[in-house]
């Protein structure tokens, strides 16, 4: 199992150089990250110069790229162009605060979606069962902007007209949010939204998976050989027919996580979260490609511990696949 | 279906030779070509049927957008300035006097020429590479698949933000070139899965025999034995280059004002501030209504052309 | 006559389909007497493990339905008993074993732990202990290697034949007085084949139970049955002892079966199948099933008109669902001289 994890861990390197190194070549290529410094009048010609040998732009890509390599192991990610702030320490922070977002995203989404899934497929063809099954088409057709948007309008409404403030529409905590379990709860009021509005496509693709994989289960013929032994049929679900349900979910959620970063961009935007989200849109927008660098490499990291977390729990559901 | 016997039966009489005239034996069966079973499957799935329709008059309500729009697509109305939606604007004014009905119309357009044209690119790259990687193997399938694998890491939405950024966007050219080279991937997989199996069939063997060359056997014997699958693949595919398009222009990585896209459209009416709720709502609404309906039809596609797919009715 | 240890009564099954309703069984009755091996042999289609499946309740029961009809076992009729009570008797007093071995086990699941799930479920009191020794007994009995370490094999790391030497060890754990096997050997390779016909006879002996043996082969039948049941499109066409069927069929599908299958001993130049394909179950040909294809019918307007009765042709033990099955009297069929050392 180590090896296992280290082989994997070993081979993920190579997959991250090739990654960044493309998309660093490509920004490189198709833009002079110059080129906003030149027209702030605040910066005199000889400190664009004097950054401009910092960051090795003077020189051949291969060599830019191996610079800028450097900077990132050695200085943590270093500065970026547009803004003397180091990166670094503004890329801890957000990144905290937007896995307050994900984590519970995950968790509610999964819990939410294989609880709708399982009892879809039990009562198939039931009310439920046919109400999921439209609300997930739904849910599978409306953009996450969209809902959120939708949900600022309906609570900043309810805020409006009636004076009651139940969840927040912006921000990550109120001016004076407190201590302890008041700062949580506080937190959780202006996490709400958020999160409702990204778990809402998750809810729609877990339920689903989940619910044809236990159909799928239910009908198969072990499931039947437990049925012929004289199982009562709650214990067929339980021990037979969930465990075996779950585990193509779990690949399947694995596969979801980068999509969640996805999310997380647009609904911070719109909630005006200070999440990873925002500080890659701001640093897109001011054209300044190091802090885009340097938040690409910690996300891959993160998909990449993501899917091994995944393999390895698969590996523990699934005995046909043990590693060595 | 078999109908019932005729008056001439066959006898099986002294052992001669295996008795042809015993299989004409009245039981007529009708033969059926395999479209006919798929377009015969895909015309019960009620919902993709009507879907099919309601996407048919969206997509010609877009196309003629110049000659349905009530008003012009940039027209101001001064005295009706951010109206909610009403007989005269249906979808309502923002608050440049602009209705928002005409300009969804043209959004519609906008929408229109990105997913189809990402459809197509996507496609024709996915099947290409694909088949290539598939039927050949080797290290072309390895490099192929490195490749594909790097889009794993790394969000889809943050490529092409940066690829947005760098390349240009603002013409639906360019966003679907951007869009097209991003989701080429899973076609490809798809393809790539397909021809690995059916490369291994019989008749590929015979082809071979028979002295096909390569370009023949990859397009004329197996491509058509994996239509199926590429087909719900295209569908789905738009369906999310609907989607992506939408997002990014609503960031402003996409289609730019005052050109109307369904993105850009709701970024707009979010910018006019929450209470002019029907900038926001009804142009999303259209987005959603699209989805819906080339998800449905995906859905009764999948069902009619890939029947062995286990998949339990929805 | 010994009481029969089940007794099925004009048992009807059909299924729902977006085609039409498929009348899989179609009005069949039979009885089995306790330690006796009853085969039933027929095509893909013939309703043999549709009839067998639904006397247990297995039959999934959305498209699934049984219209009407009996299965007395043991005085109860298990197609009116409750989910509760029908569990009761499965995998306990009546067991059944699987076509696919490689399907029918669950693989996250350890071998041991299914088999022993299989004793606890009708003895939640028995210790563990006690449980896991029964279970390596069993193993060993069916011929498991090494049992005690097998215990903590998952399905996968066994072979078919291995795999269905557990499902039937699994079967007979709790000493059924009846046994199903659902074509046991047609997923396994030949050689492997008769390994396991072998186990199933070791387990019949062990707990002396009935067993209906479903195959299409008519050589399984002939090794290790006594008597047999042929179905045809949901319904049963002849009925006896192996050996009346064998050397005197009665009925032309029987003989029709006899007659493809290629024989040893002599030198055939043409093999002979029978004609055409099994019917559709949603538009059965009118009159008698088999009519289309039978040459003993000749277009005869009995045949295409009026559904035959099972009715007895030679004493009251071997009967035939035919018109003109007295044609057939005197008929010699293939296997009517006995093959030197062979089966029948």
């Amino acid at each position: 199992m180590l090896t296992f994890i280290i082989r994997r861990l070993l081979l993920s390197i190579p997959v991250l150089i090739a990654a960044t190194f493309l998309i660093f070549v490509f920004v490189s290529v198709s833009s002079n990250p110059l080129a906003q410094l030149y027209q702030n009048p605040h910066i005199t010609r000889a400190e664009i110069k004097t950054i401009a040998h910092a960051k090795g732009l003077d020189q051949p890509v291969v060599e830019r790229y191996w610079v800028w390599v450097k900077e990132a192991v050695l200085h943590k990610f270093g500065t970026g162009l547009t803004s003397p702030l180091p990166i670094w320490p503004q890329l801890t922070r957000v990144l905290g605060h937007t896995l307050q977002l994900l984590v519970s995203v995950l968790v509610l989404s999964v819990l939410i979606g294989v609880a709708v899934g399982i009892f879809s497929a039990i009562r198939q063809y039931s009310i439920f069962d046919y109400t999921a099954t439209t609300l997930s088409f739904i849910g599978f057709a409306m953009p996450v902007f969209w809902i959120a948007l939708i949900l600022q309008v309906i609570f900043t409404d309810i805020w409006v007209s009636w004076h009651v403030r139940i969840f927040y529409t912006s921000g990550l905590s109120s001016v004076d949010p407190g201590h302890g379990f008041h700062f949580l709860l506080d937190r959780a009021q202006h996490l709400a939204l958020p999160v409702i509005a990204l778990c809402m496509l998750s809810v729609a693709g877990y339920s689903r998976y989940m619910r044809a994989s236990m159909l799928e289960v239910i009908n198969s013929d072990y499931t039947r050989t437990a049925r012929a032994k004289g199982l009562p049929e709650w214990r067929v679900i339980a021990r037979h027919v969930f465990r075996n349900a779950l585990i193509p979910l779990t690949t399947q959620i694995a596969l979801d996580f980068g999509g969640l970063f996805a999310g997380a961009v647009v609904t911070e935007q719109i909630f005006a979260l200070d999440g990873m989200g925002k500080f890659y849109i701001t640093a897109l927008f001011a054209g300044d490609p190091y802090p885009v660098m340097a938040w690409l490499v910690v996300v891959a990291i993160m998909v990449i511990l993501f899917n091994l977390l995944a393999d390895i729990l698969y590996g523990f559901l699934d005995p046909r696949i043990r590693y060595e | 279906m078999s109908k019932a016997a005729s008056a001439e039966p066959a006898g099986i009489g002294a052992l001669q030779g295996p008795d042809e005239s015993a299989f004409e034996t009245g039981l007529d069966l009708v033969a059926r070509s395999q479209w006919w079973y798929a377009r015969h499957r895909f015309l019960r799935h009620r919902m993709a049927m009507a879907s099919l329709v309601v996407l048919t008059i969206i997509f010609l309500a877009g196309a003629f957008a110049h000659e349905l729009a009530p008003y012009g697509r940039d027209n101001l109305d001064l005295q009706a300035l951010s109206q909610p939606p009403s007989w005269h604007h249906l979808f309502g004014t923002d608050q440049l006097g602009r209705d928002y009905f005409s300009r969804t119309l043209y959004g519609i357009q906008s929408t229109e020429k990105v997913s189809l044209l990402v459809a197509f690119i996507a496609t024709a790259l996915g099947v290409v590479v694909g088949a290539a990687s598939g039927y050949y193997g080797g290290w072309l399938d390895n490099i192929l698949m490195r490749i594909t694998d790097l889009f794993l890491v790394v969000p889809a939405l943050a490529v092409l933000l940066v690829a947005a950024k760098y390349l240009g966007h603002g013409s639906a050219f360019r966003i679907a070139i951007i869009l097209g080279l991003l989701f080429w991937t899973n076609i490809a997989r798809i393809v790539r899965g397909s021809y690995l199996s059916l490369k291994e069939k019989e008749y590929v063997e015979a082809a071979k025999a028979l002295g096909s060359g390569d370009l023949r056997i990859i397009f004329r014997h197996i491509l058509p034995n994996t239509i199926g699958p590429i087909v719900v693949s295209a569908t789905l595919l738009t369906g999310l280059a609907i989607l992506t398009e939408s997002v990014i222009s609503f960031l402003g990585f996409g289609i730019l004002p005052p050109t109307p896209s369904l993105g850009n459209l709701i970024s707009d009416g979010e910018a006019a501030g929450l209470s002019l709720w029907w900038l926001v709502t009804l142009p999303g609404l259209t987005i959603v209504l699209i989805i819906l309906c080339v998800n449905f039809v995906g859905d009764g596609l999948r069902d009619a052309l890939d029947p062995t797919q286990r998949r339990v009715r929805a | 006559m010994p009481e029969p240890i089940l007794s099925i009564k004009d048992l009807v099954v059909e299924f729902k389909t977006d085609d039409g309703i498929v009348h899989a069984v179609d009005g069949i009755s039979y009885d089995v007497y306790p330690g006796e091996t009853l085969g039933i042999v027929g095509e893909s289609g013939s309703g043999k493990s549709v009839s067998t499946l639904s006397i247990l309740g297995l039959i999934p029961q959305p498209p699934g339905r049984v219209v009407s009809g009996e299965a007395l076992f043991k005085g109860h009729d298990l197609l009116t008993l409750k989910k509760r009570e029908l569990q009761h008797f499965r995998g306990d007093e009546v067991a059944m074993i699987f076509q696919d071995p490689m399907t029918s086990l669950n693989p996250v699941l350890k071998v041991g732990f299914q088999l022993s799930e299989a004793i606890k479920t009708h003895h939640p009191k028995e210790p563990d202990g006690a449980v896991k020794s029964r279970v390596v007994e069993l193993l060993r009995l069916v011929g498991v290697p090494h049992p005690d370490a097998r215990y903590d094999a998952y399905p996968h790391e066994f072979s078919g034949g291995m795999r269905q030497r557990a499902m039937i060890a699994m079967a007979i754990a709790n000493s059924p007085s009846l046994l199903i096997a659902d074509e046991p050997t047609t997923a396994l390779d030949v050689t492997i084949q008769a390994q396991v016909l072998e186990v199933l006879k070791t387990a019949q002996e062990t707990t002396n139970a009935a067993t209906i043996l479903i195959t299409h082969d008519l050589g399984i039948v002939a090794e290790m049955c006594e008597r047999v049941l042929v179905m045809y499109a949901g319904k049963i066409v002849e009925s006896g002892d192996v050996h009346t069927i064998f050397r005197s069929p009665r009925h032309p599908y029987t003989v029709g079966l006899m007659d493809s299958l290629p024989k040893l001993t002599e030198d055939e130049e043409w093999l002979r199948p029978i004609p055409g394909a099994p019917p559709s179950l949603i538009n059965r040909p009118s009159g008698c099933a088999f009519h289309p294809r039978c040459f003993l019918s000749q277009g005869r307007l009995r045949c295409r008109e009026e559904v035959p009765a099972l009715y007895p042709v030679e004493g009251e033990s071997h009967q035939a669902a035919c018109h003109f099955s007295d044609e057939l009297i005197g008929r010699a069929s293939k296997f009517s001289e006995p093959v030197a050392g062979g089966a029948v």
